[in-house]
């Protein structure tokens, strides 16, 4: 009889620590399915709204973002779909559709700026290092880092205990693997933003104001134009207004009118 | 506070000439007998500092006459009826010039009226000539001219006579093109001041107001004075009015009895952007005075700040909610073709002209199933004739029909509010008509873009309508949560960093572990402790243990040098080794010698005393410093 007793409350221990997560998983997947189903009927605004709540729920996945992102753009929002082709691209740099459409909406955007101004350049954000490592998520050259760690330490100790005759072949692989520790822990330091002076954002909306100070008082120094890459580097008090950096120009905008990239 | 250009009343010189060669051959005559000139010439002029005054308002009127050849012996003043007197000063100057030579004698007789005079009535006030008669002659001024406006005239600060918002005294536009003055903001300085003054005490949000600042100054200045801090201007749209490259000419100005020369140095359109009080802020300038031909007189730098002066920005009256904009404007508006196939872009362009701030001017076209309109191309032509910012902005919008028909543009109007009649109305272009042929192209925001027809390929669609579906939508995902970059973790960085100091350790312990004792060392330090111990035998009388000493620790350093026991070795054994080991005979002899003797001396009561045991001590450090000089068995094996 105790032994049945005991079963039952560790049963149910078990499902009071399972349940919440369980249906967590159920939730997240029914919003997805609900996001899916309204983008299929055309409702792509309430197709945005699901999936957002996905990202609210800390859903971090590359399709999230990118069914996102298609939602963005079919509304012709370019420069949403921008940020989300770019967050879909650093969780998984192999994807080639968020690649395809990433540069399908940097083109249209271009596209609408040669159109009424003659001249349509978009800014991308990165400088070189970034562009190196686009092709890496974070935890790949985390890992590799310590894998290569390791490695060259064993590699010194074999070099260390080998015949002479070895000892040539070890010392060119100490100097590859130096060479790739080195690239791998500069990869790292590249993902944390370690040579960038804020996160890395994308503007949404198309001649918002680019202010001096964070309130609309404050004189305007021209404007931000859609998709272009802007690093955020301070929040207002308030929370209403982010400092940006976009090409050469600093200035505030309001916090609605740029969007986070980095995760 | 209000003030226009200072009028001057000049007459010009009356001269009446003995009409004949008597009155000259008279003249010649006087000459000879008078001290002073006989020709009499004069001018009268009549001058006031304001032209233009409200009841209660004082102001300067002076009336002065110039003499030549005799002295005035009457003066009739204008009437001042009107004008209620409140101060009145005359002055008689009296000058003499004197001749050499051919040169004659003059005599120079002025005389100076000057009346504080306060308005009484509102009207039109013509001052009469005045009058003045000297050598016979009668000389009159031109009559003057002084407006009374109503009442309504800020009172003067009694607390602060030199109020920079009433500075009664300054009437800096002689230029009777330059704006009128309704904010005033100085503080006077008998040598230089900053004056800053607008011409719109009160606009309404997106009104002109016309900011100028003035530099007086007594003295001439060296070169165009150094704005440090220019008058800023936040709540504003700002436009500059002067052009960047120009001549900075003074105007003559008389303030207060003082002569002061008047540069303009910024004049700039203000737009409000806001209501309520904005500041136009004041400006700092550094200026160099003094002549730059007067080769003796030293440059005087000096530095000045204004005063900062206050705009109230009205809000529009009656303003409906939507872009109003503040001017005179009309809109034309046109198409450069009116039929054109779906897909195909057409141009629009719309003009607006007139006077205000253009920036405000901007159009809502919002796209529809039926046409797209791509942002426009915003040009602007700015001009500011008499100083009212205006001009020109075209707009060109491409326009795609997306569907067949007949299609009417007609948003192109305006909300204007004129601030002069303070009357809203809509100013708009006629409405345009565009038909459409062909079928029917999707758009980017057109959801029937998700499945182009392959056929519509060849289409001619333009570039913001790109052939990009985006899409699919993925049905399936792993749904991640999202969690910390692993970087980010201190376990990673624990790990990252562990394992090379754990390495490292490892290499140093073993390091260490597998290090050599140096027994030369050890042998070194061992005869240096056994020296001292002999010492100390020696000291206290104790020669058995001395000399026991001294030969352990001879036989310690060759052990330590040869790697073998010189104990058991007879003599010549002993010999052989060291000489194998490189030893020199003479350090040979006397090692053998010492242990010798040191074997003898411990069992012999001669070798007993202390100098004896202190000589051997000496002795055996020699012989000791020697054996450290050859070479190691061990290290000359390795070598």
């Amino acid at each position: 009889m105790n032994r049945v007793r005991s079963h039952a409350v560790a049963a149910a221990f078990v499902i009071a620590a399972l349940g919440p997560s369980l249906g967590l998983a159920q939730s997240t997947e029914e919003i997805f399915a609900r996001g899916n189903e309204a983008f299929l009927a055309e409702r792509y605004d309430d197709a945005i709204e699901q999936y957002e709540r996905l990202l609210d729920a800390h859903v971090v996945d590359p399709d999230v973002e990118f069914n996102l992102a298609t939602a963005q753009a079919r509304l012709g929002r370019l420069g949403a779909a921008t940020q989300h082709f770019e967050r879909t691209l650093r969780l998984r740099p192999s994807d080639a559709e968020a690649e395809a459409g990433l540069q399908a909406a940097r083109r249209i955007l271009a596209e609408r700026r040669a159109a009424s101004e003659g001249v349509g350049e978009i800014i991308v954000s990165g400088g070189l290092s970034d562009a190196m490592y686009r092709g890496f998520t974070e935890p790949v050259l985390a890992w590799g880092l310590l894998a290569l760690v390791v490695a060259l330490l064993l590699s010194v100790v074999w070099f260390r205990r080998a015949r002479r005759r070895l000892r040539v072949g070890l010392a060119l692989l100490l100097v590859v693997e130096s060479i790739a520790t080195t690239a791998f822990a500069v990869g790292v330091m590249t993902k944390r933003g370690v040579f960038r002076d804020g996160a890395e954002g994308i503007v949404l909306v198309d001649r918002a104001a680019l202010r001096e100070g964070p309130d609309e008082r404050h004189a305007s120094r021209g404007q931000v134009r859609e998709g272009d890459a802007a690093t955020l580097l301070e929040t207002d008090e308030t929370g209403h207004y982010i400092r940006v950096r976009i090409g050469d120009e600093r200035g505030w905008v309001a916090r609605d009118a740029v969007g986070r990239v980095t995760f | 506070m209000i003030g226009g250009p200072p009028k001057t009343a000049v007459a010009g010189a009356r001269v009446a000439w003995g009409p004949s060669v008597c009155g000259a051959l008279a003249g010649v005559l006087w000459l000879v007998v008078s001290p002073v000139s006989a020709q009499t010439s004069g001018t009268v002029v009549m001058t006031s500092d304001r032209t233009s005054v409200a009841v209660g308002d004082t102001f300067r009127l002076q009336v002065r006459a110039n003499v030549t050849g005799a002295e005035v012996t009457r003066f009739d003043p204008p009437s001042l009826d009107g004008f209620a007197v409140r101060s009145r000063q005359v002055s008689r100057p009296l000058q003499f010039r004197f001749g050499f030579g051919q040169q004659q004698q003059v005599i120079q007789s002025t005389t100076v009226h000057t009346y504080v005079l306060e308005a009484l009535t509102p009207g039109r006030h013509t001052f009469e000539p005045a009058e003045a008669e000297a050598g016979g002659h009668t000389f009159r001024s031109d009559p003057l001219t002084v407006v009374v406006g109503g009442s309504g005239a800020t009172p003067p600060d009694p607390q602060n006579p030199q109020n920079p918002q009433n500075p009664t005294q300054i009437q800096p536009q002689q230029n009777p093109n330059a704006p009128a003055v309704a904010v005033d903001g100085a503080q006077v300085d008998p040598i230089a001041f900053i004056r800053t003054v607008a011409d719109v005490a009160d606009p309404y949000i997106g009104q002109q107001t016309t900011v100028s600042v003035y530099l007086y100054t007594r003295s001439p200045i060296r070169a165009a004075p150094h704005v440090d801090q220019e008058p800023t201007a936040d709540g504003f749209w700002i436009h500059d009015l002067l052009p960047p490259q120009r001549s900075l000419d003074p105007e003559i100005q008389n303030i207060q009895g003082q002569t002061y020369r008047v540069y303009l140095i910024r004049r700039f359109a203000a737009f409000p952007l806001r209501e309520g009080a904005l500041t136009i802020g004041a400006p700092q300038m550094t200026l160099q005075s003094g002549s730059l031909f007067d080769l003796f007189a030293q440059p005087q730098q000096m530095e000045r700040t204004g005063v900062a002066i206050q705009i109230n920005a009205r809000p529009i009256p009656n303003a409906p909610s939507g872009n109003v904009v503040v001017g005179n404007y009309s809109v034309e508006a046109r198409i450069d073709r009116t039929q054109a196939r779906t897909g195909d872009a057409v141009t629009l362009l719309a003009t607006v002209r007139g006077t205000g701030n253009l920036r405000d001017v901007r159009f809502e076209l919002p796209s529809t199933s039926a046409l797209e309109f791509l942002q426009p191309q915003i040009q602007d032509r700015v001009e500011q004739p008499g100083d009212r910012v205006g001009g020109v902005r075209t707009f060109e919008w491409l326009v795609i029909p997306r569907e067949p028909g007949t299609h009417v543009i007609d948003g192109l109007s305006l909300r204007v509010f004129d601030p002069e009649t303070e009357r809203l109305s809509t100013v708009a272009a006629p409405p345009l008509t565009l038909v459409a042929a062909g079928n029917a192209v999707p758009g980017i925001a057109d959801p029937d873009a998700t499945d182009p027809d392959p056929a519509d390929v060849d289409t001619p669609v333009p570039p913001p309508t790109s052939s990009f579906a985006f899409g699919p939508i993925r049905q399936a995902s792993a749904l991640d949560v999202g969690r910390p970059p692993v970087s980010s973790q201190p376990w990673y960085w624990a790990l990252l960093f562990g394992f090379p100091i754990l390495g490292l350790t490892a290499l140093l312990v073993g390091r260490v572990r597998r290090r050599p004792v140096d027994e030369t060392k050890v042998a070194k330090r061992t005869a240096r402790k056994q020296l001292a111990d002999a010492e100390k035998h020696a000291d206290a009388s104790e020669p058995r243990e001395f000399y026991a000493a001294i030969t352990a620790t001879l036989e310690r350093s060759i052990e330590g040098r040869t790697k073998t026991t010189p104990r058991g070795l007879t003599h010549e054994e002993l010999r052989a080794l060291l000489r194998d080991r490189g030893c020199g005979h003479d350090l040979i002899r006397r090692l053998v010698e010492e242990l010798e003797s040191c074997d003898f001396a411990r069992f012999s009561s001669a070798g007993g005393s202390r100098e004896e045991m202190l000589a051997c001590l000496k002795r055996a450090r020699g012989l000791l410093a020697e054996l450290e000089r050859v070479p190691v068995a061990a290290e000359e094996a390795a070598a």
